[in-house]
């Protein structure tokens, strides 16, 4: 925390805005230390005509500084404290620059007194540095704050004096007379500084002009104050007429020796330094330990690695150009690609070495010339895109002293005795900051756009460059115009390109890299749902089984094309994902080298998912689904194994992929996968209150289900929906939902349905008071579900029952219907309505007020009205 | 500091509050663990205010996402993290805020209200949380438009007495000196104040007897007669409720902004000691500075006025609460 008085006052990190709590505050300060009686805080703020409420608004602006303080007191420590009869600030002396300017011109003084000349110029010089403006500035200023201010212009007025006396007996005479003319503009009754400008003039050879400073000064002073000069003023006029020789400065021998001229001139042929590059602080800590020798492997080759825009090369000339000092030979970054992107031969590679470091002609092959030129040298040179090991191994054995960055889009692991650094994407912060340092004034004055911004390029430098230049480019359009554009991923690398710097290209040359069996998984992967898969997911749209697909998408890996991540918390540990700009380009180079592949391979993955949702879903709710199941399950799929014990957590995992893949099925007319998948998913949204997902999924279910008119399905999902109105508590679309669906299911003749429909309108019936109404529904859906042999039906039923003997006091009865209801999930073999039933009965003799929050359905409380 | 009230009926009216399960215990038992748990509360928004009847005002109250948060905390605290019923509720700091206007204007429709909460509890002795932090965004007609968040603590009767008592000997001693004297300036027009009936008036006029900060005195009674709470507690309510009304009665002497227009769109308490309902308390408000006095109001993304003021509640030279409150007018 720092303090300013001299000049406006201030408080860093933050002061308050208020004038008045800027005075008290610098009241206080002025006294440091001391205890300032709430009088006198009194009459500086409001003179001899306080205010009646003077008291309690001295006690706001008190309690305004104090929070001011305690946000610069990491500690939490209150340095203002009430100490009757008023308060006393207590702030570190260093922390102050009144206390800083204070021991400065102490130690100015007394370095003046040693005729340490040089010393006293440099401690009052810094002690006059420390003034930003007249003394307690911007504040009003009652009677103790204008004698402070008085006495702080008069101390820095002294201090200023004394060191101009320094500096003139250091012969900075020359120097000196602008400063010392315009103060005596300024001050021009102050005879110490006319006789200094008159002395700083006459020995720069301006004896004349010195004359004529003295002339001025004393007309001003009998003008002014009707009095003659002093007599030490007069006696240096006198002293300049007779050019005293003892006036003259006799200057002393400079005992600075000069540098060295260096023995050789460097090679340095490195791209220009990016003014605005941003982050990598850590990996520059690690490659900067390289450099020292520092780091955790003895070596002279650091591989850099990273996907395509990572910012490889910029982070390597980054270190270069940072390290002239530890590399005063050569400097030099080498690319290992021709214009065409193809990859240099090792021998083209080192010739290009050669000419590079002006190597003089020399019989001999090349390796061993090179071998010769770069031998005892300190260097760094840089080969940038490596394409292989085989590339780099016979150059790295022709620089047997240089240090060598490589730069490659692979790990390059075969090599021996390398170390190795991996660029990934930035993070957050780091990503926004470049965005700010390159996009200017647009993005600083949206951070939330190009927080946007940021997260849609993935971190990728490249991208996040493009993007900053796009805005750059475009005076007229904002960030937040910016971020809207990038929004759509098919559109994102169409608008990540600017004059020659192109994205998707960059990108690009990775996808080329790769095999076409591996070019092909891409692309397929592709429609792998958001925001990662499983391997499972994978082997459905590659129409392969687990293995192979594991293969294909390690590959993928490998190239940088796909992201695996290890979440050991995971049911499934390792997950796969793309980067956010490659997804764009799969879909893309799908779209444009396989578009009849699309259709059927989301049907493969829509039916590995319908399995697997069934699956856990009659783990959690058995025989909830009304869905009739599908013919046949897909190949290579044991859901047992996939889902697991643990239903719950196979559902949280998958189900933005769930959601994604109904979605796709919608967009690709697979009709009865849509309303499958939707109605497999239901019993997890409702467990999970999953509202928007719930909604979403089942209004392209009714969609899908209404294309294909079947009754059915429609009816299944409006009843869901139903459930979802009800748990949000929106009764009259429920109960409309609800009858809707029942009309549905008993047109298609399917009575489960339409019973459990019945209990689920006594629900809203229940909680809109309707008791009696509610109890015939739930007694009607008892009947259907026991004559349909429906023991869910039954269990849900009894429920209902349950909760209308409840709130009419009928607790026995209450008991009753629990207990069956619990025997009902159990010939379900529903462990959560099993759990709640017993629950509910080991309770129910203790509720007795309509006014307490009921559980409804399990997980489900009725806070009823009062 | 305010105690929150023990669960009673709600102003709320009919809610349901579900239990969002993250491990096969709390699926099948409906149990809670000693860690975070999710919720999601379902209302819907009354027609007319539940408290103050009709009011001009053209916008739902911010204090229905806090009473909803009330509920579901207090409830959660007892049921899901096994608190003991003895222990007191206090709440040590909150926030509200409308993070879109459009979807708390009043249509005429019975609008729905979710909130989706996550509520962690804190500093576990023995398996019980001494604290419960609560985090809430919230939705009405399904838009996300807000959130809320509350700082909860549960006392030991013991140390709660301890505070009262020490905080009302402060209090009592500093207001013999003449802290908090603000004479009688009288009673605004309830529309100034954004309401209809005087009974729901809760801050007297502002007290300008300085150029930088407004004092105005706050009726503990009558805040007792129309907000819930506790007989012998100040309506912990009470601070959103008067924070909206000087908000209103500052920015309409600051900047004309029109009372049934305005509305609170962030609102932020740190409570530093109890308030006692039979002594004075007083608010002071201070508005934006420049160095020429008065800034103007700031604009928000739409261009609409707005002004974030800083609001202080005393009890003589006793801080009980400090507030930072955004005014939005909405036009």
């Amino acid at each position: 925390m720092r303090f300013r008085v001299l000049g406006p006052v201030r408080v860093s990190p933050r002061t308050p805005t208020a004038a008045k709590p800027r005075a008290v505050l610098a009241t206080l300060l002025i006294q440091n230390d001391k205890v300032v009686s709430t009088h006198t805080l009194i009459d500086e703020l409001w003179g001899t005509e306080p205010p009646r409420t003077a008291t309690t608004t001295l006690q706001v602006y008190v309690s305004q500084v104090r929070r001011v303080l305690l946000e610069g007191e990491p500690d939490g420590r209150q340095p203002l404290i009430t100490r009757p009869p008023g308060y006393l600030l207590r702030v570190s002396p260093d922390d102050f620059d009144l206390a800083v300017f204070e021991r400065l011109r102490d130690s100015g003084r007394a370095a003046f007194a040693r005729r340490d000349y040089a010393e006293a110029s440099r401690q009052l010089r810094e002690a006059l540095s420390l003034w930003t403006g007249p003394a307690l500035s911007g504040i009003p200023h009652g009677p103790t704050l204008q004698t402070s201010a008085i006495r702080l212009e008069e101390l820095r007025a002294e201090v200023l004096e004394q060191s101009i006396s320094a500096d003139l007996r250091l012969g900075r005479h020359q120097e000196l007379v602008g400063e010392l003319m315009a103060l005596t503009r300024e001050q021009p009754l102050r005879e110490s500084l006319q006789g200094h400008l008159m002395v700083a003039l006459y020995r720069s050879g301006r004896q004349s002009e010195a004359l004529e400073v003295y002339r001025r000064a004393r007309r001003s002073l009998v003008d002014e104050l009707g009095v003659e000069p002093s007599p030490a003023l007069r006696k240096l006029h006198e002293r300049i007429l007779t050019s005293d020789p003892a006036l003259a400065w006799r200057p002393t021998a400079d005992p600075t020796p000069r540098p060295a001229q260096p023995r050789d001139v460097p090679v340095v042929r490195l791209p220009a330094p990016l003014p605005d590059f941003t982050g990598r602080t850590t990996e520059l800590g690690h490659a900067e330990r390289f450099l020292a020798g520092t780091g955790p492997v003895d070596s002279r080759v650091l591989a850099v690695s990273g996907r395509p825009g990572a910012g490889k090369t910029a982070f390597a000339a980054r270190l270069a150009h940072s390290s002239g000092d530890r590399f005063p030979d050569a400097r030099v970054l080498l690319t290992l690609r021709d214009a065409g992107g193809r990859a240099l031969a090792p021998e083209a590679v080192i010739t290009a070495l050669l000419r590079t470091l002006e190597a003089p002609h020399a019989s001999g092959a090349p390796a061993d010339v090179l071998h010769a030129r770069t031998r005892g040298r300190k260097m760094l040179l840089i080969l940038d895109d490596a394409v292989s090991e085989a590339q780099v191994r016979p150059v790295l054995a022709a620089l047997p002293d240089a240090t060598v960055i490589l730069t490659s889009r692979h790990a390059l692991g075969a090599l021996e005795g390398v170390q190795h650094l991996v660029l990934d994407v930035l993070g957050r912060a780091e990503a926004e900051a470049l965005l700010m340092n390159c996009g200017g004034a647009a993005m600083a004055d949206d951070p939330e756009a190009t927080a946007e911004i940021a997260r849609l390029c993935g971190g990728l430098p490249l991208a996040l460059r493009v993007a900053a230049a796009a805005l750059a480019a475009r005076p007229h359009w904002t960030a937040a115009d910016l971020a809207r554009r990038l929004a759509d991923e098919r559109g994102r690398l169409a608008a990540l390109r600017v004059g020659d710097l192109d994205v998707r290209g960059s990108l690009l040359t990775a996808y080329r890299d790769v095999t076409e069996d591996n070019r092909h998984a891409f692309r397929v992967l592709g429609l792998a749902p958001l925001p990662d898969f499983a391997l499972w997911s994978a082997a459905a749209l590659l129409a392969t089984d687990p293995a192979e697909a594991e293969r294909r998408v390690e590959d993928l890996v490998q190239a940088r094309l796909l992201e695996a991540v290890r979440r050991p918390d995971r049911l499934t540990p390792v997950r796969y994902g793309f980067h956010a700009l490659l997804r764009g380009l799969a879909l893309d180079v799908l779209a444009e080298e396989s578009p009849h592949h699309t259709s059927p391979a989301t049907a493969r993955l829509a039916e590995a998912f319908l399995t697997l949702t069934r699956h856990a879903d009659a783990r959690l709710a058995p025989s909830r689904d009304l869905m009739p199941p599908p013919a046949t399950a897909p190949p290579a799929l044991a859901p047992e194994d996939i889902v697991g014990p643990s239903p719950l957590r196979w559902f949280r995992e998958e189900s933005p992929g769930l959601l994604e893949t109904i979605r796709q099925t919608h967009r690709a007319g697979l009709w009865h996968l849509c309303t499958a998948l939707a109605s497999a998913a239901a019993g997890y949204y409702e467990a999970a209150a999953l509202w928007s997902d719930w909604q979403e999924s089942h209004e392209l279910a009714l969609d899908a289900a209404r294309e294909t008119e079947d009754l059915l399905a429609e009816a299944v999902v409006l009843r869901s929906l139903a459930d979802l109105e009800w748990q949000r508590h929106h009764p009259n679309a429920a109960r409309d939902l609800y009858r809707l669906a029942w009309q549905l299911f008993t047109r298609a003749g399917h009575r489960v349905g339409a019973g459990r429909c019945l209990s689920g309108e006594a629900d809203v019936l229940l909680g809109l008071g309707r008791v009696a109404r509610a109890e015939r529904n739930y007694a009607r859906a008892l009947s259907v579900a026991r004559t349909e042999a429906d023991p869910r039906g039954e269990a849900d039923a009894e429920r209902g029952l349950a909760l209308v003997a409840q709130r009419e006091g009928r607790l026995p009865e209450a008991h009753t219907r629990l207990t069956a209801c619990a025997t009902a999930a159990a010939r379900a073999g529903d462990e959560r309505w099993h759990a709640y039933a017993t629950r509910r009965a080991a309770t129910v003799t203790e509720s007795a007020g309509v006014t307490q929050p009921l559980e409804v359905r399990p997980g489900v409380w009725l806070f009823p009205e009062s | 500091m305010a105690t929150v009230p023990a669960l009673s009926s709600s102003f709320l009216g009919p809610f349901h509050l579900v239990h969002k399960p993250d491990s096969p215990e709390t699926f099948l038992l409906d149990s809670g663990t000693p860690s975070c748990q999710r919720f999601v509360f379902a209302a819907e928004l009354p027609d007319e205010h539940p408290l103050f009847g009709r009011t001009p005002a053209a916008h739902h109250d911010l204090l229905m996402p806090v009473e909803a948060l009330r509920q579901a905390a207090v409830f959660a605290s007892r049921h899901y993290f096994r608190v003991p019923e003895k222990r007191l509720t206090v709440v040590a700091e909150a926030a509200t805020r409308i993070t879109e206007v459009e979807p708390w204007r009043r249509t005429g429709h019975r609008a729905q209200i979710a909130l989706e909460l996550d509520l962690t509890p804190t500093d576990m002795v023995l398996g019980v949380p001494r604290g419960l932090q609560c985090e809430a965004t919230v939705s009405i007609d399904g838009r996300r438009c807000g959130g809320a968040t509350a700082r909860l603590t549960f006392l030991t009767p013991g140390i709660y007495r301890g505070h009262r008592e020490a905080g009302r000997r402060q209090s009592e001693e500093s207001l013999a000196r003449g802290f908090g004297d603000l004479g009688s300036p009288g009673r605004p027009d309830p529309a100034a104040v954004g309401h209809s009936d005087p009974r729901n008036v809760l801050v007297g006029r502002p007290v300008e007897d300085d150029d930088e900060v407004l004092l105005f005195p706050v009726d503990g009674a009558a805040a007792g007669k129309v907000l819930p709470g506790e007989p012998d507690e100040v309506p912990p309510v009470l601070y959103l409720e008067a924070s909206r009304q000087a908000a209103l009665l500052t920015c309409a002497e600051l900047y004309g902004f029109a009372p049934e227009r305005t509305l609170l769109t962030d609102w932020q308490a740190s409570f530093r000691g109890f308030a006692e309902p039979a002594l004075p308390l007083y608010c002071t408000v201070t508005g934006p500075r420049t160095a020429g006095g008065t800034a103007a109001p700031a604009r928000d993304a739409a261009g609409r006025p707005k002004s974030t003021l800083a609001l202080t509640y005393w009890q003589g030279d006793r801080e009980v609460a400090r507030i930072s409150a955004s005014v939005l007018q909405d036009c």
